[in-house]
């Protein structure tokens, strides 16, 4: 169900999420557990900063919901400042890991904090806005529906981003389990996507045209102010 | 309102990059100088990755450049043969910049040492052009004639002596090659147009008269930026047509303000003017040396960064 939820327009699924949570007690609700998210977000010039929606039901709604969404991974390197000759020198942390997701977020649906106090390195992504820790960002309605807004920052990158809900200590014995995995994707479109490919797939030519563009404008606007002196 | 930048991946203001574009093309405008030196640190602080910061500011100090030297030209107030040298000089340096630059980061601390050229040659250029600025102002107060220096040292007894009638000069052609060379060199290495360490290596080793040196620093900057716009294009894919666009159409409209404030100032404060930004750069650069960020920092893709 959740595979044909996926493939349905943004609006659609707003709209049945919005009807969801609107109505509330609706029998779907206490079915198995389900949730859907957009199956593609894309962005073009003028797009800014990118919500993803995210929503579904739970048959034991009394249980905390926790969400992880985890974007493409990047190498990264982590580096210490330390104080060499009286100056500040960055030194690579080499027990640091050099692959992650380049963006995380965490949301829950319980006011209890997510983390207890983050490492250094954690600390580190949190300040940079790239690792997202939301306490009481999920919306659960009594029947066991459940909705979530993602707000990801304007450098979330394009490419897979993946999707997990928990619920945590639902059963005695066993600390999380996972109700769901969903997966969605940012997508370049229009004249973005064209320089984007353009940049990469014909270096040359676009260094080419990004110099002429600098030629052109520095005497196009010599041209107009000339005889404004 | 946001624009997204393809090669940055990330959405930001674009007023607020037209806004800085034009601050810096005033400064083009006003002193001859490219304003990479300043315009990094601005699009650094706006969030920009460091290495789409550096490659695309070339492109908008190129642009910056045409225009301005364009109209220096109709005022015959640029040395084609003087900038010829300089730029055949500089095209050479920059190219052994860019290895360079690739070997500082095999031995990964490339960013440290572009600090220390930072705050080395800003603070060298800024405190000498400050000191020589102020001797003039104060002997212009005072009613005595002002002449730059110029020394008569081995330099000028150098071979390959030619004549360069627009600057008034009978120098070796050995010394602008040589200037343009370290402009080129210290261009790939710093990411910027050379322009602030070419204006004074102009005036005070060349000996070229202030007239003509603004119009023939941007004619040179055009070459060694183009250059660095193709070759970051070509090998990293860092340049952001975008984000040159908006640094564009900020940079042309200052540019055009810069010239008409230039007529408002003597030479004299303009150079002092230009002392003190660049000396107010050096020590933001030099407290980051000793004062530095936080604890941890960290930097996806191995993009080197910049100062």
């Amino acid at each position: 169900m959740h595979k044909l939820l996926s493939s349905l327009p943004k609006s659609i699924l707003a709209l049945i999420s919005a009807a969801c949570l609107g109505l509330g007690g609706l029998a779907a609700a206490q079915g198995p557990d389900i949730a859907a998210v957009e199956s593609e977000v894309s962005v073009g010039l003028f797009s800014g900063q990118t919500t993803v929606r995210v929503f579904g039901s739970t048959a034991t709604p009394e249980v905390p919901i926790r969400l992880e969404l985890t974007g493409p991974d990047r190498d990264v390197k982590f580096t210490r400042s330390v104080r060499r000759f009286g100056i500040k020198v960055a030194e690579t942390i080499t027990s640091a890991p050099t692959n992650i997701p380049s963006i995380r977020a965490e949301l829950s649906s319980a006011d209890i904090p997510l983390h207890q106090e983050g490492d250094e390195l954690e600390q580190a992504l949190i300040r940079e806005g790239l690792v997202i820790i939301m306490p009481n960002a999920i919306k659960m309605e009594p029947t066991g529906l459940f909705f979530a807004e993602i707000p990801l920052p304007a450098s979330a990158p394009v490419g897979d981003y993946k999707i997990e809900i928990f619920q945590e200590g639902a059963l005695r014995d066993v600390a999380k389990i996972k109700l769901a995995e969903e997966s969605f994707a940012i997508r370049q479109r229009g004249f973005v996507a064209l320089v984007s490919r353009g940049a990469a797939d014909y270096a040359f030519l676009y260094g080419l045209i990004c110099v002429l563009v600098a030629v052109a404008a520095g005497w196009i606007t010599e041209r107009v102010f000339r005889n404004r002196r | 309102m946001s624009m997204y930048l393809p090669i940055a991946e990330m959405a930001t203001n674009p007023f607020v990059i037209i806004f800085f574009g034009a601050l810096v093309g005033a400064m083009s405008g006003l002193f001859g100088v490219g304003g990479g030196f300043l315009m990094a640190p601005i699009l650094f602080f706006l969030g920009i990755p460091p290495s789409i910061a550096v490659s695309t500011e070339a492109t908008q100090i190129c642009a910056a450049s045409v225009s301005g030297s364009l109209a220096h030209f109709r005022r015959g107030n640029l040395d084609i043969k003087m900038g010829g040298l300089l730029v055949a000089g500089g095209l050479i340096g920059s190219t052994i910049g860019v290895f360079t630059f690739k070997w500082l980061i095999t031995l990964g601390s490339v960013d440290l040492v572009i600090q220390l050229f930072y705050v080395v040659f800003l603070g060298g250029v800024g405190g000498l052009m400050f000191l020589e600025s102020l001797q003039a102002m104060l002997r212009r107060k005072a009613g005595k004639t002002v002449s730059l220096k110029r020394r008569h040292g081995f330099m000028h007894g150098l071979p390959f002596r030619t004549k360069f009638p627009r600057s008034k000069l009978y120098i070796s052609a050995i010394l602008p090659v040589t200037v343009g060379f370290g402009v080129g060199f210290l261009s790939a290495i710093m990411g910027v147009g050379g322009g602030f360490i070419m204006v004074p290596a102009m005036i005070y080793l060349l000996g070229m008269p202030t007239l003509v040196v603004v119009g023939t620093s941007l004619f040179t900057i055009i070459f060694v930026t183009a250059n660095n716009t193709l070759q970051h294009a070509w090998f990293n894919g860092t340049v952001d047509l975008v984000l040159a666009g908006l640094l564009l159409l900020g940079g042309v409209i200052g540019a055009q303000i810069g010239v008409r404030l230039s007529g408002r100032f003597n030479a004299e404060q303009l150079r002092i003017l230009l002392a003190i930004i660049v000396l107010a750069v050096c020590f933001k650069i030099l407290m980051d040396l000793l004062i530095g960020g936080p604890a941890v920092q960290f930097s996806f893709g191995g993009g080197a960064g910049h100062a």
